[in-house]
């Protein structure tokens, strides 16, 4: 353990070269490293947490790294081939995202990191006035779109639906599959299992969940939340993602005026700065 | 305290005699599987991971298996044996791959030396006495089960009823709110500089054994309760199997200090029995192995 606290402070002497960005201050600097290496091709890889800090951490509502350059001392690169863009994480509080860079391996006898850089977006709503839209009392409108200028502008919809709608959606994908696995030469009970995957995945609606369908072409909403007349945010039991709807569940009925806070990429609230680490210790 | 010293020595000195060295393997080869080399500046799961492959004809009729290491060095002779000096317990997941957990090896080496020490397999059908079969099972509620061959390996067990289970709850509820308490002040002097993720996540593990303690006392109708006394630890395994032998299968089962609950779905027979498995000097079978330059990946 001891030798783990001195390895994290080298990486944080190393890092010191972080990015400090536009104001408000923030920096990025490398936090935990992982190396895990395996003979068997799966699951390996390096990883380096980037820790975003300074006085304005608190307002990035979520962030992401998009890596250009990563090589160890031996010259080997490390940036993996075909990557994709890796979607934006969200804040969980007050504090900044942590983000995970996901290279190769280093080599064996590589003791450090030559080089890390590119660039990180953070998403800061409070930026822009147009990143925040809100709906009041959805509960009213179930099943109408919101209709909101910050999300036309933003080439978005968002509709709350009612549970009645939901069954309606999930007959409508189950006959779609079932017409995809026919054309593709799927028969008996193989039809049946396609068809259903959308039952699988989204059969487990409670209640007090909030079913939202998010038409989103551009990928311009970033985060739903349920909030009260107040515009505080009610926490509830996490949610999940499926396609185009968003359950978010609560385990108590919500109050009758609660509303819906959504969060937009806009251009002005989304601030993109370079980050380099050099010469990163490797564990 | 000197008297419970020297009882202590007494009951090992005896459970070395009664055990004793386990019978050489005639059949048995182990060679190096995947190999996982998770460094990390992290403080936790960080680690050197071995899977060593069984295979040969001991193997056959073992139901359970273990590594015993006795030595692990790097090319640049660094120990990679833990510092914690653990017996580990015999895995009975009946497949034919274990696993040696190790310290990382130095960042520069290329191979394992050395990774040296016995492979340990138990195999009941090499001793009747492996085996212990309590027939009437059912009618047995809430006495220790009364055998001399249970007894004779200081084993007690007993069947605990549904109701003698709940009406333990509380008890069983205040010794673990001690144990976490414990458990807890040891963490925090372990986890002192942690980092405020680190300490979350102790506090979540910590919240999951809390919750995970209470499963304990939720038991369904059909679920057998029993409470395990096995201060030798000899008992390899429990099972209920029907009057013509062949085994009821369990949806699973929990283990808590002595008390052990295994879930049925269905009502047991009347006539079920319980079949014991005990590690016996005659059961144990053992090989030596070392594998030589394995290449770090």
């Amino acid at each position: 353990m001891k030798l783990a606290t001195r390895l994290h402070v080298a990486v944080a002497l190393f890092a010191v070269s972080s990015a400090v960005l536009a104001a408000p201050p923030l920096t990025v600097s490398a936090g935990d490293i992982t190396d895990r290496r395996r003979n068997d091709n799966f699951f390996g890889g390096l990883e380096i947490e980037l820790k975003i800090g300074g006085d304005g951490a608190a307002d990035v509502r979520g962030a992401r790294a998009l890596v250009k350059k990563a090589e160890d001392e031996t010259g080997r690169n490390l940036l993996k081939e075909g990557a994709k863009t890796p979607s934006f994480e969200t804040s969980m509080s007050d504090t900044a995202p942590s983000l995970k860079l996901e290279l190769r391996n280093p080599a064996r006898k590589a003791k450090k990191v030559r080089e890390v850089s590119g660039q990180v977006e953070l998403f800061l709503p409070g930026r822009d006035p147009a990143a925040v839209a809100r709906l009041d009392a959805f509960q009213s409108r179930m099943d109408k779109p919101a209709g909101l200028p910050a999300l036309k502008a933003a080439k978005a919809e968002v509709t709350v639906v009612s549970r009645k709608t939901y069954e309606a959606e999930k007959k409508k994908d189950a006959e779609r599959r079932r017409k995809e696995a026919e054309g593709a030469g799927i028969g008996g009970a193989m039809v049946e299992a396609f068809a259903g995957l959308f039952e699988g995945f989204m059969g487990n609606v409670e209640e007090n969940d909030v079913l939202v369908k998010v038409d989103d072409p551009g990928k311009k909403v970033f985060d739903v939340d349920v909030i009260d007349s107040k515009g505080t945010k009610i926490d509830g039991m996490g949610s999940m993602t499926v396609g185009a709807f968003r359950i978010l569940k609560f385990a108590e009925k919500l109050p009758a005026d609660a509303g819906l806070r959504v969060y937009l990429l806009t251009p002005k609230s989304v601030v993109t700065t370079p980050f380099q680490l050099k010469d990163v210790a490797l564990p | 305290m000197g008297r419970l010293s020297s009882r202590r020595f007494l009951g090992f000195a005896l459970s070395l005699v009664a055990i004793g060295p386990p019978l050489s393997a005639q059949d048995l080869r182990v060679s190096a599987g995947t190999i996982e080399d998770r460094r990390t500046t992290g403080k936790f799961f960080g680690g050197l991971e071995v899977e060593l492959k069984l295979t040969g004809d001991d193997l056959a009729d073992a139901k359970a298996s273990r590594v015993l290491l006795k030595k692990a060095v790097d090319e640049t002779g660094r120990d990679l044996l833990p510092d914690e000096k653990k017996v580990p317990d015999f895995s009975t997941s009946g497949g034919s791959d274990l696993k040696v957990s190790l310290k990382n090896p130095a960042r520069g080496a290329t191979t394992l030396k050395e990774i040296s020490g016995e492979v340990e397999l138990f195999t009941p059908s090499r001793d009747p006495a492996a085996t212990v079969t309590v027939d009437k099972l059912l009618s047995r509620m809430d006495k220790p089960i009364s055998m001399p061959a249970l007894r004779n390996q200081q084993i007690e067990i007993t069947v605990v009823s549904p109701k003698a289970h709940r009406a333990n709850a509380a008890k069983r509820k205040a010794e673990f709110e001690k144990e976490m308490a414990k458990g807890k002040a040891e963490m925090e002097k372990e986890m002192k500089g942690a980092s405020a993720e680190e300490a979350k996540a102790l506090e979540a593990i910590m919240g999951l054994a809390q919750a995970f303690s209470g499963m304990m006392d939720e038991v369904g109708d059909n679920d057998l309760i029993l409470n395990v006394k096995d201060v030798d630890g000899r008992v390899m395994d429990v099972e209920v199997v029907r009057a013509d032998g062949e085994k009821v299968s369990s949806n699973g089962s929990m283990s808590s200090g002595e008390l052990r609950i295994m879930n049925f779905s269905e009502k047991l027979p009347a006539d079920a029995k319980l079949r014991v498995l005990v590690k016996t000097k005659k059961a144990l079978v053992s090989s030596p192995f070392t594998l030589s330059n394995v290449s770090l990946p």
